[in-house]
Order: C-alpha cells, then structure tokens, then sequence
C-alpha cells in the first residue's frame, strides 16, 4: 500500500488538484488586489463554468470550444455583476454580502437548469488514456492539466511583471486612489480585474470536470478550498496562491486517503499550523 | 446605539411580552409552531449579532455553533439514551462553548477579509464533519429518533403549546442576558472595538480579549438556539451547520437591522415567515432568499428596525413643532 508508486500516484494527484484550486484562487487574488473585494461567489463561478462548458461542449461535440465558451461565459457574468451590483456598493461589506447573495442564486439556478445528477465531461480519445509511471497508471488528462497550470501560472507571472496593463494592476494592488489620481481609469480597471477573475474560475470550473463530477454543492466545496488556500497562501500574492494551492491539493488527496470518513481533518491541521506560526499567511504582509 | 432604557420605554418590552403569553391560546396550532421556529431562531439571530452589530465581526459561518448544539443534544438523547432535558441543553450548550472557543482561537487572531474567509472555512469544516463521519452523526441522514425529553415538574413538551412556553422562557432569558451584555462595561468596550479598534488599543484595552469572549459568547446562545431546534424538529441533518442556515441568519441580522438590540428578533420573524410561504409554493427557497439579501444589502442597509428608529424620530421631531 505504501510503496514509491502508489506514493507518488497520490503526491501526482494532489500536485494537479492543487493546479485547480491555484487557478480558483489565481483569480480570487486578483479580484482582491486590486478592488479589495472578497468573492464569495468565486466557487458559483467555477460551478457555472463547469456546467456551461459540458453543456456547450456535448452540444457542439467540440471539446476544446466547450474549454473556452465555459471560461468566457463566466467571465461575461463576472462582467455584468461587476457594471451592475459591485460598482453601485461602496463598502466593502456590502459588497461581501451581496457576493454572498449570487451564491445562493446561481446554486439555485444551477439546481433548476441541470438537476442534481453529477455532470462529467468527457475527453477527447486523445487525453482519455493513461500513462505508467513507476508500475502505476496515471490519467493522461491530469498531466494536461498540470501543464496548463504550471502555463497559466507562468502566463499570470509574465502579464504581472512584463506588461503595461499588468504593472498597472500591480499599482492597483499598492494604492487604488494614486493609480486614479495619475490618470488611470479605476473603474475600467476593476472591470477588467473582475472579468478576468471571474474567467479564471470558470476555467478552473472547466478544466476540472473531467476530473472531479460537477453536482450540486461543488460551490460550496470548492469555495471553501479557496478560502484556505488564500488564506494559508497569504492574500493579494500569486505565489502564495499557487504554494498554498499545492500544499491543500496535497493535504486533501492524502487526507482523503489516510482517514477517508474525516479527511478533511487533515486540510484543518495544515491551516491551523500556518496560522499560529503566520496568522496573514505564507507569504502574507505584516 | 439606541437606547431602550427599562424606566421610560416600559410598553417596548411590556406589550409584546403580554402578546407572547396570550398567543398560543388564541392562535392555530400551526401558527404556535411556526412562532416557536421565530422564537428559536430570534435566540441564533441575537447571538450573531452581538458579533455583527456590536463587535463589528461580520462572521459567515455561525451555523456551526447552531449545528454543534443540535448534534450534541440529538446525539445525546437518540443514541447515549440520556432523557433529561436540562442535563442534554446543558451539555450541547458546553459543547458549542468550547467549539467555538476553539475556532474563536483561529478566527479571531485575524481582522478584516481573514475573519470573513476564516469563518466560513472553519464552519465548513464542521458541516464536512458532520456530513463525512457517519458513524457518530449518520452522514447526509442525520440523526433521527430525537425524541423530546422532559424537563421535570411531570410536564411533556411533547405537546407544542407547552413546548412553545418552554421556548418562550429560554428566549426572554437569553435575549434579557444578551441585553446585559451589550449595556455592560463590557459590552461598551465591544462597541468601542467596532468603532475603531486601533483607539481601544490605545487606551489600553486587550482587544484581543475582548472580541475572543464576544465570539464565545456568542457561539454558546448559538448553540443553545441549536438545541431548542433540533427538540423541536426529532432530528439533526448537516442542514443545520450548513451554510444556507449561516447566511439565513445574516439576512435575519440585516433585514432586521444589526443597530438596534431587537433588530435581529424582528428580522428572525420577518425571514422566517417569508420562508414559510415561500417554502409552501416552491423548492428554491435559495434563490429567494439570495435576492433578499441582495435587496436588502443594496436598498435597506439599516434594516427595519432602523427605519422604525428613523419614523419615531420623525414622530416626535413633528410632535415638537405642533
């Protein structure tokens, strides 16, 4: 039970459910960072996501067409909550609670579109098999997506350090009111961060439903991942989302493993660890 | 804060405690149900509040401590066999004392968007328990056979009349313990802290403390709300540490108005009714509730109470130039 191969199956797969949640909360930095706003809602998007995309790709038998319109159609309703709710609140706490409304309404939503049978997308031939790594098989797919993870983390990095509109995020980041006072347009910017934000949660919803059945409660179950992963990561810090993504992709896997009727156990000692020693956070300020 | 002060505003608390009395011997039988619900929840409503509108600890997950309550005594009553009523609230009302005490420890080292996140990671975690560990809470069934125990005097809570005095008892109890609260020394402090935490530093105060004992607080009448519910339902599910259950209780704190000590009570009655009809008509009492809260947040910040607040102000504002 405990030899390399198995050990190194189950480290694998904690690797590339950390990729998901590292894109889950990839998005929920930037929102954060730049507009100080908390997304309860970030799960409801990954939920949305997953479901839009299986839906369009069983429908237009297009499997990477279903990838893209999954991601962009959140990112269309990222864009809508953001010009319609978001920018009409201006406490912080409001907005919170108004996040936290969306949840309830798009579970609901989702509850009356697609019932509660849980919804898988299949993969194209191509990524449906599976390779041998030390005697044990491991899906194809997850190696796909631990590749887009590692890209898009990479593609985050770049955008962030190497172009204009990426170090004017970063100065959002640092002083909201001094990017509006030297003539950048706040407003537009928030927009595009929640866009982008809610695009990246419906492509985490996507991309892990090969992998994990979409069903009712996923939002929750993955909102609730996110938290601990921004919190054991630290706020407003990619890095810390992709840290903390891996360590609680690696504590569910094996949690599940070890204990499998109190798995979650395990994710709650690592949070509890990481709070005594630094209560913001790996790689939080102050 | 208003001030309902015991000399003057007499009738404030006098009336409606009259109306509590009667009721039950004038109202149906499914309306002395569905006010008991209100009572109870008033209690779980409250106690959230001394957090959210005194302490200015907006936490999302409060249903844990609602959800520790009833699985304890439900656990308690349906598989230790223990019939005392008042040994079983007793003990649900420790165990969520010292539940929240020991996520109070997490959450409360942190402030600001931390807290928001952390409470509702750690009440997660206590639905996920609840859900995942079937062998001491029976997974997604629950715990069923919660039969009502008595609480003495030869009396049976069975009957709901009886049971909705009960209810009444432990409400006006909690809620007057609750109002000493928020009057005391202490609960001075706990508003000061929601003013500007830095300046209670300053003056000397162990903030820290001080938040830690109102989160404590307030999870132990949680628990206790908890408690009450699952005698009157005869189960427990993980609905009840759910988080529709936590954000039901926010929007009962906000429609109500977290200002104003009653707030919360009036929002309890507000929310539950409404849910009540809405639940008759339709399952998607989520997506109802989702879009109050949305409306209420957008269009009513202050809460009803607020604006009762607002209305008497202008009563008397116009009684004084007439």
């Amino acid at each position: 039970m405990f030899d390399l191969g198995s050990l190194l199956n189950l480290a694998m797969s904690g690797i590339t459910f950390g990729m998901i949640l590292f894109l889950l909360a990839a998005g929920f930095e930037l929102m954060f960072g730049v507009m100080r706003i908390i997304n309860m809602a970030h799960g409801s998007f990954f939920m949305l996501g997953a479901y839009l995309g299986i839906s369009i790709a069983r429908q237009t038998h297009n499997f990477l067409f279903g990838i893209l319109m999954g991601a962009v159609s959140v990112g269309i309703v990222g864009l809508v909550t953001e010009r319609f709710l978001f920018r009409r609140l201006p406490l912080h706490l409001q907005q919170v609670y108004v996040t936290f409304g969306i949840i309830y309404i798009l579970a609901d939503i989702s509850k009356w579109a697609w019932g509660s049978n849980p919804y898988v997308l299949s993969t194209p031939a191509l990524l449906a098999g599976s390779v041998t790594i030390l005697a044990k098989p491991f899906p194809i797919y997850r190696l796909v997506l631990l590749g887009v993870g590692l890209l898009t983390a990479l593609g985050l990095w770049l955008f962030q350090e190497k172009t204009r509109v990426g170090s004017i995020v970063r100065a959002g980041v640092d002083d909201r009111e001094m990017v509006g006072v030297i003539g950048i347009n706040i407003k537009l910017l928030s927009t595009l961060v929640f866009t982008g934000g809610a695009l990246l949660a419906g492509f985490a919803g996507i991309m892990a439903s090969p992998i994990i059945p979409v069903l009712p409660g996923i939002d929750w179950d993955v909102m609730t991942l996110a938290m601990v992963v921004v919190v054991v990561g630290g706020l407003g810090s990619l890095r810390g989302a992709l840290v903390g993504g891996l360590l609680i992709g690696l504590a569910d896997t094996f949690g599940k493993f070890l204990l499998p009727q109190v798995g979650i156990v395990l994710i709650f000692l690592v949070l509890a660890v990481v709070l005594i020693i630094r209560p913001s956070g790996i790689f939080g300020g102050g | 804060m208003e001030r309902i002060g015991y000399g003057k505003h007499w009738p404030v608390v006098a009336i409606p405690i009259v109306l509590l009395l009667v009721f039950p011997q004038v109202a149906s039988f499914y309306s002395v149900i569905l006010l008991t619900e209100v009572l109870i929840y008033a209690i779980f409503a409250t106690s959230l509040n001394l957090e959210l509108g005194y302490t200015g600890l907006p936490s999302l997950g409060h249903a844990a401590f609602f959800g520790v309550g009833g699985y304890t005594l439900g656990i308690l009553i349906a598989k230790g066999g223990i019939h005392n009523f008042w040994l079983c609230v007793i003990a649900a009302v420790l165990a969520s004392a010292v539940v929240s005490s020991l996520l109070g420890f997490f959450s409360i080292r942190t402030s600001g968007a931390f807290f928001l996140m952390l409470t509702f990671a750690l009440a997660q975690f206590v639905w996920g328990i609840a859900w995942s560990w079937r062998s001491l809470t029976g997974g997604d069934d629950g715990i069923s056979g919660v039969s009502r125990p008595t609480p003495g005097l030869t009396i049976s809570i069975m009957n709901e009349v009886n049971f909705y005095y009960l209810v009444l008892l432990f409400f006006a109890g909690t809620l007057f313990l609750l109002y000493r609260i928020c009057r005391s020394p202490f609960g001075h402090v706990l508003q000061g802290i929601r003013e500007s935490e830095t300046r209670m530093q300053a003056l000397g105060y162990d903030t820290w403390k001080y938040k830690y004992v109102a989160f404590i607080v307030a999870g132990t009448f949680a628990g206790l709300a908890g408690a009450l519910k699952a005698c009157q339902d005869g189960f427990v599910s993980p609905a009840y540490p759910s988080v529709v259950t936590s954000g039901m209780v926010l929007l009962m704190c906000l429609v109500g108005g977290t200002r104003i000590f009653l707030g919360p009570t009036l929002g309890a009655a507000v929310v539950w009714v409404v849910r009540s009809i809405v639940s008759s008509y339709t399952e998607y009492w989520s997506f109802v509730l989702g879009c109050i809260l949305i409306i209420a947040v957008m269009f009513a910040p202050q809460g009803i109470a607020g604006y009762l607040v607002q209305v008497r102000g202008l009563l008397k504002r116009a009684r004084a130039k007439s």
